[in-house]
């Protein structure tokens, strides 16, 4: 990996960078300050990346730690969130499963805040003072991203979050729909999608969304998925391919008469 | 039985079965490439022998499982790994010229499992790397994620 010089007198760069990328992150932070070289190694984009891809995928036996899915809690205790998670794993075959405490970067329980989605490990938050957080608990860091001017004062909005593989970058969609929370659909709607790479937020052509999508978003296979409102009886989920920027919907099964999911 | 030459000229008959984990006989062999002695001028003697060692003991990992030797292959892993750093280091480079995947992965792991939680002062003199960063630089990175140098586990003997 580039002429990074490394100093340990036995291995060569490659045979290092092998090597730290299986240490896991709290190590990797501390070994930063080991030399220049796992400093350079270490913080270098495409490590990162190959870091992530052998977490993600830990089929490796000889690795005690498999728990690479978690579930994480939004709670609130007196006027401050309170931020948990537990391993999946541990919910399934635990007889008791023990949450721990993340430091997380929202405290003020005075304000909603939600949890949008999350990809990578990398959460995202929106509040209802209109800013949004994305936050890494594994390194505890977070930042705010930029706001934009909204056409319209009041809106209903919706969010995703998720990672465009195409052009290895992470993207948010904002939705918003003309009116306050309440109002049924409408032909206003507004769609910003920010790119972390470039740090902008570009307006994209949002005449083909007019349905109002419901609770939080998931993202998998590439794409961001959404429910549609159920009180307008409508049986789709909607996606968002973050490469390709393209909209699809999913049908859902049929429930029977006067059925509805929610 | 393949032979192969460590840089220090002395010859090993290995299995082919056993030799073929390693990706790159394997190709030289199905090239016809290995009709007669194997040389392997990047590795001396005394860790072709580790190496084959450990390719005649997984020999037969399919089989493994089927025949509940599977722990036995942990206890011959664990006990493979139990080296000096330099040594392991060694067998490190040996397995990815080889390309033998499973023991890269072995050797790789261990050693990181090894540094985990090893203080910084100690991977410094574990490894015989030498700090090159200023006092403000270090600080800087400390000062960027505290929480990480901290904690029970971090482990400051070197070993």
């Amino acid at each position: 990996m580039e002429d990074l010089n490394l100093t340990i007198p036995f291995l060569s760069a490659e045979l290092t960078t092998e090597i730290l990328s299986r240490l896991p992150v709290k190590s990797l932070l501390k070994f930063r300050s080991v030399s220049k070289s796992w400093l350079a190694t270490i913080a270098n984009r495409e490590f990162i990346k190959m870091h992530l891809s052998l977490s993600a995928n830990n089929n490796n036996k000889y690795k005690e730690e498999h728990d690479t899915h978690h579930m994480l809690i939004l709670g609130i205790n007196e006027d401050k969130w309170n931020f948990k998670e537990c391993t999946l794993s541990s919910l399934f075959f635990d007889s008791v499963t023990e949450a721990f405490d993340l430091d997380s970067p929202i405290k003020d329980a005075t304000e909603s805040t939600y949890i949008v989605c999350s990809c990578n490990g990398l959460i995202f938050l929106v509040r209802s003072s209109k800013s949004s957080i994305l936050w890494n608990p594994t390194i505890r860091k977070y930042s705010y991203f930029p706001g934009f001017r909204r056409r319209w004062e009041k809106t209903y909005a919706r969010y995703g979050f998720g990672y465009d593989e195409i052009h290895n970058d992470y993207k948010v969609v904002g939705i918003f729909h003309a009116g306050s929370d309440s109002g049924g659909d409408s032909d206003d709607v507004e769609i910003q999608i920010y790119s972390l790479k470039s740090d902008v937020w570009t307006n994209v052509d949002g005449s083909y969304r007019k349905k109002r999508l419901n609770g939080s978003c998931l993202f998998t296979t590439w794409k961001l998925h959404w429910n549609t409102n159920t009180t307008t009886n409508d049986r789709i989920i909607v996606s968002f391919d973050l490469g390709n920027e393209k909209w699809e919907t999913i049908e859902k099964p049929s429930y029977g008469e006067g059925e509805w999911d929610s | 039985m393949v032979k192969l030459k460590s840089n220090d000229d002395k010859e090993f008959e290995v299995e082919e079965a056993a030799v073929i984990q390693s990706e790159m006989i394997k190709n030289m062999i199905e090239d016809g490439c290995a009709t007669s002695v194997i040389p392997l001028p990047n590795i001396d003697s005394k860790t072709l022998i580790k190496v084959i060692e450990y390719l005649n003991k997984h020999i037969n990992m399919g089989k493994a499982a089927e025949t509940g030797e599977e722990d036995d292959l942990k206890e011959f892993d664990e006990q493979f790994v139990n080296m000096g750093w330099e040594e392991l280091f060694d067998v490190i480079m040996a397995a990815n010229y080889l390309n033998i995947h499973e023991l890269m992965e072995l050797c790789c792991q261990s050693a990181a499992d090894r540094l985990k939680n090893k203080s910084v002062r100690a991977v410094r003199e574990m490894l015989k790397i030498t700090n090159d960063l200023t006092e403000e630089e270090e600080q800087e990175i400390i000062n960027d994620a505290p929480w990480a140098f901290e904690g029970p586990e971090i482990d400051d003997t070197v070993n």
